[in-house]
């Protein structure tokens, strides 16, 4: 019997209790081949991580993040915002409490991001298995990457933990808010490095396989020094120089970056619409989607929910189920175009507010609406398969242009072959360009809201600038003070506005990063 | 009355033969008469090996398995009628034709199961309670869980669908973990199930729910949760041959109907919500009545639509089971099969379930016995789209506007989006379209078993090996058409299919010792375990067809197929573990366990824990100062302390394991991986203290039975997805931190109120009173909000906050409506934001709004006994918790999207503005405001008349000529009546809405629609050979 029990509690079991996954990978042994890196690098594009996510849209009534800050910024309406946290930010309305959730989600899936740049970053440097230069553009990628989560996080929420190193172990996870300049010093260092040693191609993003180009790395760039040469850094004309500098970096090179022209009978603003013309010379970086595999649903937009589902006396039937007007242009917005001379205002350009078709029997119909964005208008998807390809468009060309042309002018210099190219292929009789340099400035800022509308640009321009559009009756814009300005809906900015609240669940995880940003 | 003709078919020959033979030694010269008589339970169920007495004699027989017995008397003496755990009767032998014998619920000598083996009761120290089969099958169902509800103190499970299927969640003792699964450990002979849901009702012999440390530390590792221990039928219990047949059918139908706006008031509210659009800005709108399909030419609608009544129907249901039981001289066999074919009220939701079960045990020889069991179990449900938020069946058939028919006179389906001027409506289908065309089906198959070979050592020690596995295949099947609008109709048809198969396994051997020196019993049991499961899953889906014919059968005939995927996953467990129960003079009881347990799931360090328990007990009704008081005739009290477990995790937390999947880049899927998250190789077990002190008190000559207990339980190290900063990149690391707490109170009274002979009547009541309450969380106490989580509830619904109870519910207080006194003296206004007038009036902060757990629970169960007519009522009650209505959202706080619910008839208007009631807006323009708040939170509290049960047993005189040893019938009601708070609005206010198997049970009763439960009328019969 004694025996029998101790043969019982005898047999060894380490190896039965170990733990062997199969359908996870440990890490340990990952991050050891080119391919490897190049699949931890794909990740970073994914749309429920980094600038791809502020892009992409989450709950249909709710809009994309870039979106709420339009709405933040007066701009554009929401008109249906399910959401709490969306009518918040349209009402300057919003607190650390009330939007603990929703800020909490965009800074967790920036930090993701960071995380994944970090390990890539760290490990790629480590491996004594990869060769270093023919991983130098999936580093430069991740650093990009790394440099987008900081520029967007560090403009919203101010200074923010500065993590540079993957996390392997549960030490240092509180860690402080940095300083702005070491932020900004970061993402310079990091888009310098992929810039200059990044081995990347210089071609537009859609010509480099719809990933990060070396141009991607040089619009983002110029933009970075834009904004540090603005508010809150305020750097001045050093930044400036080196924006311009930058800027025209990525204007001379001869990788096939161009502005989208008027040929074809089709005008550069329906190509920006058209998914044809998706991977065109113009895109600098963009979120991708495919009918088949990730479906846009951007198009969604396009119609009012007013909409008939069935189209009277056509064929036509609304594919989705569902249309409705997250993104819709505010009075000001509108007024800053010259809707007779703006060819972008023009009907089925950037705006359109009815929809023509062939009834039956051949006679011309319209149904007239609202104005709704056009941008992302595509019929295909619209009345035939429900499932768009439409790519959501970042950063483009028009946008390095207008750039150079801030820049030029904040240093004194002439804008004008920076603006013309903008302004040529914008209006049936291009304006004349101002001499004075604040002429010339509100120009160009008005320029910014009017060609890169729908693309999330407004209220960074606005926290860079601290400026507030105003439109006179002849759609001239001049710009005053964003603190104390009127978002068009009855409120008015306050300093604590210039900043979003820190996630309260953050801050509770995370003591370290008190005091919350000012007034809230 | 003459000799029962015994037909000498299925094996009884030899039984009679035998019984006849018996008697012709003991009585050979007497001038006799031969009596016979069937007895039964106290439910009309055949009792066998009753001991049939003639009063002042020593001789006598007992009942065969059928319950019938037959004895040999001079004149007409009292016969006895004694059976463990019932209480004697003696009746003159001319009424003993039916009898029946009343339980003693505790009963001194009975025995019930426990950890690897049984006890006997007196020598219990823990807290078990014992539910017979009689007691699961006193109504007719499909699920062995709903037959349990309300029979034991401590044990909440909530039937949170009327499905049939539908998941029922189990807690006893309250809440215990937060991330791991708080279900209890099902073990069926011996052998860990997954999942008991589908186990046959039928094949159930008892059921010993283990509730404190004493008693399921023995499974410590797995114990922590409580454990439940299914013992099933086997082979007869004497030898012959006893074959059974029960079959009933049963119709069912929603109790009630949500209120819901009809046509022509939803066309009031609606233009209502239009002609307030100048409030807000919006462009003014008018109601377009002009499209000749849905409206007469006065603008009067010509359908109203009971959408409710279109999506169900009467369920006829239909259940049949025969078993065979035989014994021979040294084995015996058991063959059970059973048919199930369960409608639920929801058109085509129905589930089908063939039942195989066979066991077999032997006496090899003197030194060793042999047993085996298999089950096998094949079941098919066609389900109602279990998700929650979009827009299914559940939900459109409150939501669709009645305005719209069912289908038109053409014979062509309506949707909400058939008429240009409604195409603002939020885009929902018709639900009996979708309830019969799409397909949501699951296949279930599960091969179930054991065998052992028992070795008798030495008289007294013994050592068992067993081998179980419980192996199954779970495939689940979904097919929505290409004109299915909001579901599938963007994607022309959506195809899909996901399949689940795991093995587990277990061996496990043990010696037990049980010995009598005197006054000292020894019962001691050593023995080890090796237990290792391997779940593998595989799913593919398409999308983008043709046409609807392929269904989910071709995936290959979709254009656009989605990433196939597949998961492989395992963990183990190794234990050993020892108990020693020593009794003195039936007295003085002790009972130490030891259990150690090693779990994959943990970190290398920290794989095994150690789960310790005490337990004592005193029967003071033993002592002589307690022989004074004769109206106690049992008391005992007992006392136990210990530790259990939970590893209930998923595998491969403590390491750090990328992860993969794909990227869409440049048109194609690109391989893409990235972190999961942060290893922790310092985690470990979650473990419960928990102290209990209990008594069992019977009086009266056991005619009121009283158990009562008192627990404490302390959950510390919890397995705690300890939030960590996202700067990390990561929400959380699964660690253990914090500790939680469950007090209460499980009493049980059985009272036999009135036996007669005629007449009886038995009364049982059962409560549990528990309290829980988060003792700590993370590192600085942070609030944990677990969800659900929900697009207008984006912070979820709920917070673990320390000092309140886990699963409390979190939101704004509604102080009613603003007032336009309230906006002009601009009290309507944040610093930056003005409310209208009519708009929800909130609290600035969030406050706990209620929990989700009851406070008090439990049943009040009646059965009378008038002659053969036997008769049940049985109520199931809770108090305490709350429910969160979440389809307020849309069927309250915003109108002009769907129906809403009559509610809306009293919203704010200038001349009525004191109401919690919204002013009425036309959301598609004007928006809406809601948040969770405690308008939409309601009392949960309720009592269900759950079983009402009438059965009238034949007389076995009356048979005998049918070869019928038995035969009953029975009619009874189920969810015949339901009493429940006014404010709640729903069908039932024990419901779930947010629900996967293994969730943390924050989503009990927080509802977003469900699946109505049905009230059921069944007529049965139960009858043997």
């Amino acid at each position: 019997m004694a025996l029998l029990a101790g043969v019982v509690m005898i047999s060894s079991c380490h190896k039965f209790l170990e733990e062997h996954p199969k359908s996870q990978q440990p890490v340990d042994a990952y991050y050891s081949t080119i391919d490897q890196v190049q699949s931890a690098v794909n990740y970073l594009y994914n749309v429920g991580t980094g600038p791809n996510s502020f892009y992409n849209i989450g709950n249909l009534y709710d809009g994309t993040y870039a979106m709420t800050l339009d709405d933040l910024s007066g701009m554009a309406n929401n008109v249906v915002a399910q959401n709490p946290s969306v009518r918040y930010y349209a009402s300057l309305t919003q607190t650390g409490d009330n939007q603990a959730n929703y800020v909490g989600s965009i800074w967790s899936a920036f930090y993701s991001n960071i995380a994944s740049a970090n390990t890539i970053i760290a490990k790629v440097g480590q491996s004594k298995t990869i060769n270093q230069t023919d991983a130098a553009p999936l580093v430069a990628t991740a650093r990009f990457f790394r440099a987008m989560d900081y520029y967007y996080l560090v403009r919203m929420f101010g200074g923010v933990p500065l993590i540079l190193q993957p996390y392997e172990n549960l030490d240092n996870l509180y860690a402080p808010r940095a300083s702005l300049d070491s932020i900004y010093t970061a993402i310079v260092t990091d888009l310098q490095w992929a810039y200059t040693n990044g081995n990347l191609a210089d071609k537009p993003m859609g010509a480099n396989g719809n990933q990060v180009s070396k141009g991607t790395v040089g619009g983002v760039l110029s933009e970075v020094y834009l904004t540090m040469a603005g508010n809150p850094l305020g750097k001045g004309a050093a930044d400036y120089t080196l924006a311009l500098q930058q800027a025209q970096a990525v204007l001379n090179s001869s990788g096939g970056y161009a502005l989208f022209d008027n040929s074809a009978g089709t005008t550069p603003f329906d190509k920006l619409r058209l998914t044809a013309f998706d991977q065109g010379s113009e895109y600098l970086y963009f979120v991708e989607y495919n009918s088949a595999i990730q479906q846009s649903a951007y198009p969604e937009y396009t119609l009012p929910n007013t909409f008939p589902q069935t189209v009277p006396n056509s064929n036509l039937h609304v594919a989705y189920t569902l249309v409705t007007q997250v993104w819709t242009p505010s009075p000001t917005l509108l007024n800053m175009y010259d809707s007779a001379n703006d060819i972008r205002r023009h009907e089925k350009q950037f705006y359109s507010s009815s929809f023509n078709y062939t009834a039956t029997g051949g006679a011309p119909a319209s149904i007239s609406y609202p104005t709704m964005p056009y941008r992302w208008f595509d019929s295909t998807a619209l009345f035939s398969t429900a499932a768009s390809s439409k790519y959501a468009s970042i950063y483009r060309l028009a946008d390095v242009y207008l750039i150079a042309a801030e820049a030029a002018n904040e240093l004194g210099q002439d804008p004008t072959q920076y603006l013309e190219p903008i302004l040529k292929r914008a209006y049936v009789v291009p304006p004349v360009i101002p001499a004075g340099q604040s002429d010339r400035r509100n120009l160009i800022l008005g320029e910014r809201f009017r060609e890169l509308a729908m693309e999330g640009h407004f209220w960074f321009d606005m926290l860079r600038t601290r400026l507030y559009p105003d439109v006179d009756a002849a759609h001239h814009v001049t710009f005053s003070a964003l603190v104390g300005h009127s978002n068009g809906r009855g409120q008015q900015y306050t300093e604590t506005d210039l900043l979003l609240p820190l996630p309260t669940s953050e801050m509770q995880r995370n003591p370290n990063l008190k005091p919350q940003n000012p007034g809230y | 009355m003459g000799n029962a003709r015994l037909h000498p078919s299925m094996g009884r020959k030899v039984l009679s033969v035998l019984l006849l033979f018996l008697f012709s030694i003991g009585f050979a010269n007497a001038q006799t008469h031969t009596r016979t008589g069937h007895v039964t339970d106290e439910n009309g169920k055949p009792l066998a090996g009753v001991s049939v007495t003639i009063k002042g004699q020593k001789n006598g027989t007992t009942t065969d398995d059928q319950g019938n017995y037959q004895i040999t008397a001079e004149g007409s003496p009292k016969l006895v009628f004694s059976f463990i755990g019932y209480a004697t009767q003696e009746l003159g032998a001319d009424q003993a034709g039916m009898v029946a014998l009343t339980p003693n619920r505790v009963n001194i000598d009975s025995v019930v199961v426990v950890g690897y083996g049984t006890a006997r009761k007196v020598d219990v120290t823990g807290a078990v309670t014992s539910v017979k089969a009689s007691e699961i099958l006193a109504q007719p169902i499909t699920n062995a869980l709903e037959g349990l509800q309300g029979r034991v103190a401590g044990v909440d499970i909530a039937l949170n669908s009327g499905a049939p299927g539908g998941l029922a969640s189990v807690i006893i003792r309250g809440i215990g973990s937060i991330n791991s699964s708080t279900d209890p450990l099902y073990v069926v002979d011996g052998v860990a199930m997954t999942n008991i849901q589908y186990l046959n009702p039928y094949d159930i012999q008892n059921v010993e729910v283990l509730k404190d440390a004493s008693s399921t530390s023995i499974y410590g590792a797995r114990g922590s949760n409580g454990v439940i221990l299914i013992t099933t039928k086997r082979g007869a219990s004497q030898r012959g041959t006893v074959v059974s047949y029960d079959a009933s059918i049963s119709e069912g139908n929603l109790q009630h109907e949500m209120k819901v706006l009809n046509s022509k008031q939803w066309l009031q509210v609606l233009a209502g919500g239009m002609a307030n659009n100048s409030i807000w800005g919006a462009a003014p709108r008018t109601l377009d009545l002009s499209d000749t399909r849905l409206f007469n030419a006065d603008g009067s609608p010509k359908y109203n639509t009971d959408w409710q009544k279109a999506s169900t129907r009467t369920a006829v249901s239909n259940n049949h089971e025969l078993s065979i039981q035989t014994r021979g001289e040294n084995s015996s066999t058991g063959v059970f099969m059973n048919y199930s074919y369960n409608q639920g009220i929801m058109l085509n939701s129905d589930i089908r379930r063939y039942n195989v079960r066979f066991t077999h045990d032997a006496k090899l020889a003197n030194w060793v016995d042999f047993g085996a069991n298999v089950l096998v179990n094949y079941s098919k449900e066609n389900e109602v789209d279990p998700t929650t938020g979009g827009n299914t069946p559940t939900r459109t058939m409150i939501e669709m506007p009645n305005i719209f028919p069912v289908k038109f006179p053409d014979g062509s389906w309506a949707n909400n989006q058939v008429a240009s001027t409604f195409s603002f409506l939020d885009a929902a289908e018709n639900p009996q379209k979708v309830l019969l065309q799409q397909t949501n089906l699951n296949t279930r198959t599960q091969v179930f078993g054991n065998a052992f070979f028992n070795f008798h050592i030495l008289p007294g020690l013994d050592f068992k090996t067993q081998f179980g596995t419980d192996i199954q295949n779970n495939q689940k099947d979904y097919y929505s058409p290409s004109d299915l609008i909001n579901i599938s109709a963007n994607q022309k048809g959506v195809a899909q299919i996901n399949s689940e198969q795991y093995s587990y396994w277990q061996q496990e051997n043990y010696l037990t010792y049980k010995k009598t020196f005197g006054q000292h019993h020894i019962n001691a049991l050593l023995g080890a375990s090796w237990q290792e499961r391997i779940d593998e899953t595989l799913g593919g889906s398409t999308q983008y067809f043709s046409d609807d014919y392929y269904r989910q059968y071709n995936l290959g005939a979709g254009s656009q197929p989605n990433s196939p995927a597949s998961s492989y996953d395992r963990w183990s467990i190794n234990s050993y573990f020892a108990r020693v129960g020593y009794n003195y003079a039936d007295k003085y009881l002790l009972t130490l366990t030891e259990r150690i347990d090693g779990s994959s799931r943990f970190g290398a360090d920290n794989k095994y824990g150690y789960f310790p328990s005490v337990g004592v007990g005193w029967v003071l009704s033993k002592e002589d100062f307690m022989s004074a008081i004769p109206a106690i005739n049992y008391l005992k009290v007992r006392a136990s302390y210990g530790m259990t477990g939970n590893t209930e995790i998923g595998s491969y937390n403590s390491l750090s394991t990328i992860g993969s999947g794909t990227t869409l880049i440049n048109g194609n899927r690109a391989g893409s991986s990235s972190i999961n998250g942060l290893p922790n190789p310092d985690l470990k077990w979650e473990k419960t203290a928990q102290t209990d002190v209990g008594f069992e008190l019977q009086l009266f000559n056991s005619r009121i039975a009283l158990e009562g207990d008192y627990y404490y339980k302390k959950t510390s190290d919890l397995l705690l997805n300890k939030p960590i900063p996202n700067s990390t990149g990561f929400s959380g690391v699964l660690s253990n931190i914090g500790s939680m707490s469950n007090r209460g109170v499980d009493v049980m009274l059985t009272t036999r109120n009135i036996e007669g002979r005629n007449f009886s009547w038995t009364t049982s009541f059962t409560a549990n009173f528990n309290k829980n309450k988060v003792l700590a969380l993370g590192n600085n106490n942070e609030d944990i909000f677990p969800g659900p989580y929900w697009g207008p509830v984006s912070d979820g619904f709920t917070i673990l906050r320390v000092g309140a109870p886990a699963g409390s519910f979190w939101g704004y207080h509604r102080l009613g409506t603003y007032s336009t006194e309230d906006v002009a003296k601009g009290l309507a206004a944040d610093p930056n934001f003005a409310y209208k007038a009519g708009e929800e009036k909130e609290s600035a902060d969030k406050y706990i709004l209620g929990h989700n757990s009851p406070n008090w629970n439990g049943s009040f169960v009646n059965t009378f006994r008038y002659k053969a007519w036997d008769f049940m009522v049985d109520l199931q009650y809770s108090q305490g918790a709350s429910i969160a209505q979440a389809f307020l959202f849309s069927s309250e706080d915003r109108t002009g999207y769907s129906n809403s619910l009559t509610t809306v008839l009293n919203a704010w208007t200038p001349t009525h503005q004191n109401t919690p009631i919204q002013q009425l807006r036309f959301a598609p323009d004007a928006g809406q405001s809601a948040s969770f708040d405690d308008h939409w939170v309601a009392n949960g509290s309720f009592i269900r008349g759950r079983n009402v049960v009438l059965g009238y047993n034949m007389s076995p005189g009356a048979l005998s000529h049918l070869h019928i040893k038995r035969l009953r019938f029975y009619i009874s009601g189920q969810n015949l009546f339901l009493i429940m708070s006014s404010a709640y609005k729903g069908y039932d206010p024990q419901s779930v809405s947010w629900n996967t198997p293994n969730a943390p049970p924050f989503g009990q009763n927080i509802e977003f629609y469900q699946y109505p439960k049905a009230r059921t009328f069944t007529a049965g019969v139960n009858m043997s050979f």
